[in-house]
């Protein structure tokens, strides 16, 4: 089944045109990558889909449902949990409170609310799926710590934290490794490869400059180049493909 | 909040309470006053500190209060005094709710400033071209009212009565406002002030939840405004002037945003550093924006923040592990 159906999307940033007529479609449960030079417009197409930004023609289906003139509010609600390029927590906040405020906004978005309207405290059940959603992240001895002083894969970490704790149907991904140390790459790595496995049901896009992250994680990629798809295909077909090799792999593909 | 603030913040209730058993009638007055403009000036924090809209035109609010409150009281109906405090409440989260609908949306930063403290000086203005609330010299003797509550009689037209009175509804206020900050609500707050677009991919509405805090704290202010004009038995368009729309924030300056009791500790500390130069002639203004001046650059944070950091270096030890992490919703 299709989840996310994206048909001819144009985009402009005044006079420069970054998105030609794109064209996607991304089925339930596989994870989906999109890659491309700098500059491809791969972020500015994360942006369409997760209606960070409008587009000036073509539509974004969810779920069956035409969202194009949705704000991000209501994809969220809808099932669309996003993380960003530089990792964006409430400083202020420890890490606790940074997944008690999310998990709070999906139990309220979801009306499922258990805490009585005088509660100045969490519920002790948001606690818990705070605390088990810590200890998944690895994060657990850093729950009081204030998020501003987390590590950078450490904050990258509890972001998304912060997405899952929406339940999404699809988690979309924009660089998730982007200026990580190799260890911390290879952790978050398995850490999405865990959360999206086999019967999670998870539908995944990603964008990702990292090619060992790719063809690690990726069940379908798509190539972009100069805001159009140039490719679309298993990761066998992607590295065979050879337009794909040269525009963007050329160099890597010849040094491998 | 600390064992030693909580004491602090008692004693400081209890002085207020016993305050007129000892001080004099000029004192009283200024104290009352002074308790008014702080839950006032929490009231703009609420907006500031915790949903990061600031407003200049809160004096607009409190005036639309007070002149809510002395409209009626004019026109008899001391009798139901408790009930408009709620209509002059009401009637500020009424234009707080329409100018926030048609504000929110489009502006935040400094265009919501500047549009706020336009329609505050238009209100004020506007106030003082109508004869039938007395123009420019505004609407004098409000009397301090006496109703019933059923069982008892309630007359505060005498002694210091109506002085209690302010204190017991602005702790009222204190409480409300400070049960809105610290609930989920708050938490949701903080976080738009903080990132708005983060809260909004966690399914916030947060336009919804800007104009809700927009309007509930223009009926605060509203409120503030309506115990005012029987406190201070006049009201003149100039209630709600520029000055009234920068004490709040003054207040939180001095006494630091990021904490909930800053703007009520700036309040009573400005009073304080007013009451102390009055008789400094001409140079009261230096001193007091010296001050101002001297804690926004030697502490960032104000009062509040100045004070918290002493209490954590002086409290400072190495605290158990914990099986499970306690919860701190809100720094205190």
């Amino acid at each position: 089944m299709t989840i996310i159906r994206l048909s001819s999307v144009d985009k402009s940033y005044g006079s420069l045109k970054v998105l030609h007529g794109v064209d996607a479609e991304i089925s339930e449960g596989e994870t989906f990558a999109i890659i491309g030079p700098n500059g491809a417009g791969k972020t500015t197409l994360f942006k369409v889909m997760t209606g960070e930004i409008g587009c000036e023609a073509g539509s974004v289906e969810f779920l069956g449902k035409d969202v194009t003139r949705d704000p991000a509010y209501k994809r969220t609600r809808a099932g669309m949990g996003r993380t960003f390029q530089v990792a964006r927590v409430f400083k202020e906040m420890t890490a606790e409170e940074n997944l008690i405020v999310a998990v709070e906004a999906r139990l309220q978005n979801t009306g499922k609310s258990d805490a009585p309207w005088y509660a100045v405290k969490p519920s002790s059940a948001t606690l818990d799926e705070v605390h088990s959603i810590l200890v998944r992240l690895s994060l657990d001895k850093k729950a009081r710590t204030p998020a501003s002083e987390l590590s950078h894969g450490d904050k990258k970490r509890l972001e998304l934290g912060i997405t899952l704790a929406g339940r999404p149907k699809v988690l979309m991904l924009d660089e998730p490794t982007a200026g990580m140390s190799p260890s911390d790459r290879v952790g978050v790595t398995e850490l999405i490869r865990d959360i999206s496995g086999k019967g999670s049901g998870l539908t995944v896009v990603m964008t990702e400059h990292d090619m060992g992250v790719i063809f690690g994680l990726a069940d379908r990629i798509m190539v972009m180049n100069q805001g159009r798809k140039i490719a679309q295909g298993s990761i066998e077909e992607i590295r065979a493909n050879p337009v794909v090799r040269e525009v963007y792999l050329g160099k890597e593909a010849h040094h491998a | 909040m600390n064992r030693l603030s909580t004491y602090l913040l008692v004693a400081l209730a209890a002085i207020l309470l016993l305050l007129p058993l000892w001080a004099n009638s000029g004192l009283v007055f200024l104290t009352g006053t002074t308790i008014i403009v702080a839950v006032f000036a929490l009231s703009w924090n609420l907006l500031f500190g915790y949903a990061g809209l600031a407003s200049f035109g809160s004096g607009g609010l409190f005036s639309i209060g007070a002149y809510t409150m002395a409209v009626m009281l004019r026109q008899g109906y001391e009798g139901q005094f408790l009930l408009l405090i709620v209509l002059a409440t009401l009637a500020g989260g009424v234009v707080a709710f329409a100018i926030g609908f048609v504000a929110l949306r489009r502006s935040t930063g400094i265009f919501l400033a500047i549009l706020t403290l336009a329609l505050a000086e238009l209100l004020r203005i506007t106030l003082a071209k109508i004869h039938w609330l007395g123009a420019e010299d505004g609407i004098p003797s409000i009397v301090r009212p006496t109703f019933s509550i059923g069982f008892a009689t309630v007359d505060l037209s005498r002694g210091n009565s109506y002085y209690w009175f302010v204190c017991i509804a602005c702790a009222l206020l204190v409480g409300l406002t400070w049960w809105i900050a610290h609930g989920r609500f708050g938490r949701t707050l903080r976080t738009i002030r903080l990132d708005v677009e983060r809260a909004a991919f966690m399914g916030v509405d947060t336009h919804r939840y800007r104009l809700v805090a927009f309007t509930i704290s223009g009926a605060i202010a509203a409120c503030a405004g309506a115990l005012f004009a029987p406190w201070a038995q006049i009201v003149t368009p100039d209630i709600g002037n520029m000055m009234r729309s920068t004490q709040p924030i003054l207040f939180t300056l001095l006494g630091g945003a990021s904490s909930f009791w800053g703007p009520l500790i700036g309040a009573f500390l400005f009073s304080a550093i007013e009451f102390s130069t009055r008789t400094l002639v001409g140079i009261q203004e230096i001193i007091t924006g010296g001050i101002l001046l001297a804690v926004v650059l030697m502490f960032p944070t104000g009062v509040a923040g100045a004070w918290n950091a002493l209490i954590a270096g002086l409290s400072a030890r190495p605290e158990p592990a914990k099986a499970a992490p306690a919860l701190q919703p809100v720094k205190e």
